[in-house]
């Protein structure tokens, strides 16, 4: 080839990338002067919590108190029994619980599973078209990346295992903006391509030409979009400006140095997917090809939570309330998802930098769409992560008494929600150095009349 | 069809609107005419050719048989349509993805050669001057419109410059990667009219709707001289093209793909029947014995291995269906050319395992060999045969697999799934979101069996649900006859099935008794038909239909009805509509 490939020369040093953790050696040559670049993972789970089994008081606050504990101190028995498999990891992790999906509940009726998909990583109202709503904001990992991704590296990378959310939103997840979906990959060979898998003996002088070429086609956008108006202006507008980062990109890959990561297998079972998307992750992030990524968790079967083959959503997902076959599938469900945050905690802590990880300098966010199984918007279960300059406060479970007046179907008589949960998007937000107070809408009109405030920072989850 | 006034017909004024530098601005060739006599529709967004009509038109570009597919990430669907311009914003991905595909195709044409370059490969003799003919050729076609001066200078001077630098082979690359990057060629750009009023297409935009929507692909040679002749909005000589369009096969792959994104061809990739469910229907006795034995062995490796076995099987009932998809449309339903053929035509293919499925015989030999486009050696080609379906028991689209099957649990059918499809895809009727709290469907137990359809009618027995499911539920148990597999079962749990129902907000409403008297219902139904012009409406202009398109809606869906749901005649009548041949600037309101 005389020219295309996108990333030149980044094949020499890396060890083998193989399923194991601890086999990667990853030297830091990412680092700028100001230490090691902060990053962001998105974990984006299906189906929603079961929230009685989710929660934990092992001290006997009072109902209707806000209070935090420090978790490392419990004992295994004091955890949930949905969140039990996080005990080793305690240390690296906070639990927020009595979150609501508040802004989703006042937006719309019906269409739970793609309202809520919308709202869990914006806050944000949605956008219907043809009667379906789609998101209607950036998604956090992409609010993120506009402020720390480098124009010269991926600006985020967005994978899936088993469909991910596809079969709950219209087809994607993950948003640019409104009507800007950014679809994952699910296949880690497909992940692997576009992050290592061209290479090339172009050298500077063929990168100069590539990048040229790009610029004179991004002139030809420019003068076209000129003769246009409107959001047909817009999108030739935003091509043209993806095809300059592109060309900036060409010469920014060419400058990074991951060594050899060998190619995964071929999509295959949910657990080798995982592992494989999430040993691309570590490696990027190691090298810095990208600081943000988002990996969508499609939906357990059955089997993977020890039960008949059958539909998990359609038998068991619904009926937490009221069947206890369901509970404990749901509940095994979360323990599962549990076992796939430690491994990224283990993956990212075991990927050397400096004088400790790339864990250090993470931020892990794992959210799901819905807020339990049974398609309800309250209790929003979250779990942050990270390493010991995440800024985040870890090691804490932290509850919010509900206190927010809007109305939404639950299987508990009161009439509050929990906090709205787009103030947990701006703790993480925060704890990323974005200055911001608020993500998605800045307010809800309550059933009393009240504004319920959505904005600012959850200070207990704040270092 | 003309339902609303004349078409203007004032010859084209070859005026060249000024262009200056060398970027310069989108030139319209011919001078806006007035669109004020036609039913206009509203604004249709610019498009981006999708992955499809990419590779279609660099097929066609280049007469090149085998070149590099170019691969486009996936593209969220908008009522089954991924070609809908609100979700198809460019992406970092796609520009990446652009970059390596068509740098690829461009790699391979210049190594290549062809009747596209007018000398060998290395440029021959005078390579500058070979370059240049070939991209003064080449852009033009590409950009399906005649290029400006400083339009082939930005083009053409680069490769120029290029060539001395690089050499011949490298330089034409760049140039030809330029090419096919440029928006010009991946966008479909229609300029808007000076004064912001709707307006008739130029010939050359009329050209490059019709290739796209009949072809998916760039205007050929005819279609080119007969708009460089100015004469293509004229209704006699935009019906002659359009007819011989149609003609062409790569018509028919293109309307196959309307068809495949309407009516939910992938939900045969949802096909995941549970083994102990299907398997003694899909397999052969042989067959069943074997992987019996195998999973009783009950190893880890034994277990291994039955997974495995039922993995191949469950892929290739997937492609088989897909095949039968594809197969059925080209064959049964194209050939009779009506809607009613859709949904009725008793003639379908099987392969030996959808056979027994159908409770059907093959014999002789394969009508088609279907070879799945999967890159994985794994995959094996499946064999299809012509059959005739029971007469009593199926008919049609509706009681195939890909349907049947694609919209069932592992082990149950789902009527509400079945049922919701049909009635947003052929009925374009929108189906109420479930209300908040929607209990679980109790897991069918081995001591107490209960019927598939008694378990729903549980579920759905609460006032609150029974106000939408009375109307879903009613379009889904006419297919209770249909097992989760899509095979024929006369009980369900021991008990007769029970496959009543009831059509209920359509123009069709009433008791119903099994599928096939649902199906015929709706093949006799306007509302149907209206709705499958909604549905290429939305496709060919690539958005949902607004108030603005309802008048030209209205006149396309009359003469489909009145034409007795002639699919040659909705291609025609929509390709030569009023709205088809004008656009609405996008901020242009409705008068």
């Amino acid at each position: 080839m005389t020219s295309g490939p996108l990333q030149p020369s980044r094949r020499s040093l890396l060890a083998a990338l193989g399923l194991g953790t601890g086999s990667l050696f990853l030297p830091s040559l990412s680092r700028g002067q100001d230490g090691p670049p902060k990053r962001f993972l998105l974990m984006f789970s299906s189906q929603g919590s079961c929230p009685q089994t989710w929660r934990a008081n092992p001290a006997g606050h009072p109902e209707g108190s806000d209070w935090w504990e420090d978790w490392t101190t419990w004992a295994p028995e004091d955890f949930s029994e949905s969140l039990r498999p996080l005990a080793p990891y305690a240390a690296q992790c906070s639990a927020v619980s009595g979150l609501g999906l508040v802004s989703c509940a006042v937006d719309g009726s019906g269409f739970q599973h793609e309202r809520s998909v919308a709202h869990g990583p914006t806050g944000a109202n949605t956008v219907w078209v043809g009667g379906v709503p789609y998101t209607g904001a950036a998604t956090i990992d992409q609010r993120i990346a506009r402020d720390i991704a480098r124009t010269d590296r991926f600006r985020s990378i967005e994978c899936s295992v088993h469909g991910g959310l596809q079969y709950a939103g219209p087809g994607a997840a993950i948003y640019q903006g409104p009507g800007q979906p950014l679809p994952a990959i699910d296949d880690p060979a497909g992940l692997w391509g576009r992050l290592f898998g061209s290479s090339t003996g172009a050298d500077a002088a063929g990168l100069r030409r590539q990048a040229s070429v790009l610029d004179r086609a991004a002139e030809r956008y420019t003068a076209l979009a000129q003769s246009l108006s409107g959001e047909d202006r817009a999108r030739l507008e935003l091509h043209r400006d993806l095809v300059r980062d592109l060309e900036s990109r060409l010469g920014g890959l060419s400058s990074a140095t991951c060594g050899t990561v060998p190619e995964p297998p071929t999509a295959g079972s949910y657990e080798a997917d995982f592992e494989s998307h999430l040993q691309l992750i570590g490696a990027a992030f190691a090298c810095d090809l990208t600081r943000v990524a988002s990996i969508q968790l499609g939906q357990l079967t059955p089997e993977q939570v020890g039960l008949p083959t059958g539909d998990m959503h359609f038998q068991y997902a619904h009926g937490i309330y009221t069947e206890r076959i369901a509970e404990l599938a749901m509940t095994t469900y979360a323990q599962v998802h549990c076992g796939h945050l430690g491994r990224i905690l283990d993956v990212l802590g075991s990927l050397p930098e400096g004088d400790g990880s790339v864990l250090d300098h993470t931020v892990v966010l794992w959210i799901s769409e819905l807020a339990d199984s049974w398609h309800g918007m309250d209790q929003f279960a979250a779990v942050v992560a990270g390493g010991a300059h995440s800024g985040l406060q870890l090691g804490r479970y932290i509850h919010y008494a509900a206190t927010s007046p809007v109305e939404t179907p639950k299987p508990d008589p009161s009439p509050y929600m929990g906090v709205p949960h787009n103030r947990l998007l701006v703790t993480v937000c925060r704890a990323m150095g974005l200055d911001l107070d608020q993500l998605g809408v800045d307010a809800v009109r309550g059933w009393d009349g009240s504004w319920v405030d959505c904005t600012g920072a959850l200070p207990e989850l704040l270092a | 069809m003309e339902r609303s006034g004349p078409v203007p017909r004032r010859p084209p004024s070859l005026v060249f609107f000024g262009l200056i530098g060398c970027q310069g601005t989108f030139v319209a060739v011919e001078a806006p005419r007035p669109a004020d006599t036609l039913e206009v529709g509203s604004h249709a967004p610019l498009h981006r050719l999708t992955e499809a009509e990419l590779n279609r038109s660099l097929a066609d570009l280049f007469s090149h048989p085998s070149l590099p597919l170019v691969d486009l990430p996936l593209e969220v669907e908008v009522g089954g349509f991924s070609n809908q311009a609100h979700t198809r914003d460019a992406t970092p991905y796609l520009v990446e993805s652009l970059q390596v595909g068509l740098t690829a195709v461009a790699a391979q044409v210049v190594a290549d050669g062809g009747a596209w370059l007018p000398c060998a490969p290395d440029g021959g003799a005078d390579p500058v001057e070979c370059g240049s003919a070939a991209l003064d050729a080449l852009q033009p076609r590409a950009w399906r419109r005649p290029v400006t001066e400083a339009e082939r200078a930005w083009l053409v001077e680069g490769f120029e410059s290029d060539v001395r630098e690089v050499g011949f082979t490298e330089a034409l690359t760049l140039a030809v990667a330029l090419l096919l990057q440029s928006p010009d060629f991946l966008y479909a750009v229609e300029g808007e009219a000076p004064d912001g009023q709707a307006r008739l297409l130029t010939d050359w935009e009329l050209a490059v709707r019709l290739s796209l929507v009949l072809w998916q692909s760039i205007p050929d040679a005819e279609l080119r001289q007969v708009a460089a002749d100015g004469t293509l909005h004229e209704p006699a000589v935009l019906q002659a093209q359009a007819e011989r369009m149609l003609a062409d096969p790569r018509a028919d792959t293109a309307r196959l793909r309307f068809f495949q994104a309407w009516l939910g061809r992938s939900l045969s990739a949802e096909v995941a029947p549970s083994y102990d469910h299907v398997a003694p229907v899909v397999l052969s006795a042989e067959e069943l014995e074997e992987l019996e034995e195998i999973r009783s062995e009950g190893s880890p490796d034994a277990l291994q291995h039955y997974e495995e076995e039922w993995g191949f099987v469950v892929t290739e009932l997937q492609t088989t269906f897909q095949a039968e998809f594809d197969l059925y449309l080209e064959h049964v339903v194209l050939p009779a050319g009506t809607l009613d053929a859709l949904l009725t035509r008793p003639e379908t293919f099987a392969s030996a395992r959808t056979a027994r499925l159908y409770g059907v015989e093959v014999h002789g030999s394969p009508a088609h060999t279907y070879v799945p486009e999967i890159e994985d050696d794994d995959v094996y080609p499946v064999d299809l045969y012509a059959v005739t379906l029971p007469e009593h028991q199926r008919m049609g689209l509706l009681t195939h697999g890909a349907f049947l099957a694609g919209l069932s649990h592992p082990d149950q059918p789902s009527p509400i799934a079945r049922s919701v499809f049909l009635r947003e895809r052929l009925l374009c009727l929108v189906t109420g979101a479930p209300p908040d709290d929607v209990p679980a469907i109790s897991t069918p137990a081995a001591d107490a069996p209960e019927t598939n359809r008694a378990r729903f009618e549980a579920h759905t027995a609460d006032p609150a649900c029974a106000s939408c499911h009375t109307a879903i539920d009613g379009t889904g148990f006419p297919f209770e006859h249909y097992d989760a597999i899509g095979a024929w079962r006369d009980t369900d749990a021991g008990q007769p099935v029970d496959a009543s129902g009831a059509l209920v907000g359509t123009d069709v409403d009433g008791p119903v008794e099994g599928a096939l008297d649902l199906i015929r219902r709706l093949a006799s139904s306007r509302q149907v038909h209206d709705c499958a012009v909604t549905q290429l409406y939305r496709y060919a202009f690539h958005h949902a239909e607004d108030p603005q398109d309802t008048a030209a809606l209205r006149d396309l869906q009359d003469s489909f009805w009145a034409s007795g749901g002639d699919l040659d005649r909705l291609w025609l009548d929509l390709v030569t509509s009023g709205t088809f041949r004008s656009l609405r600037p996008a901020d242009l309101e409705a008068p």
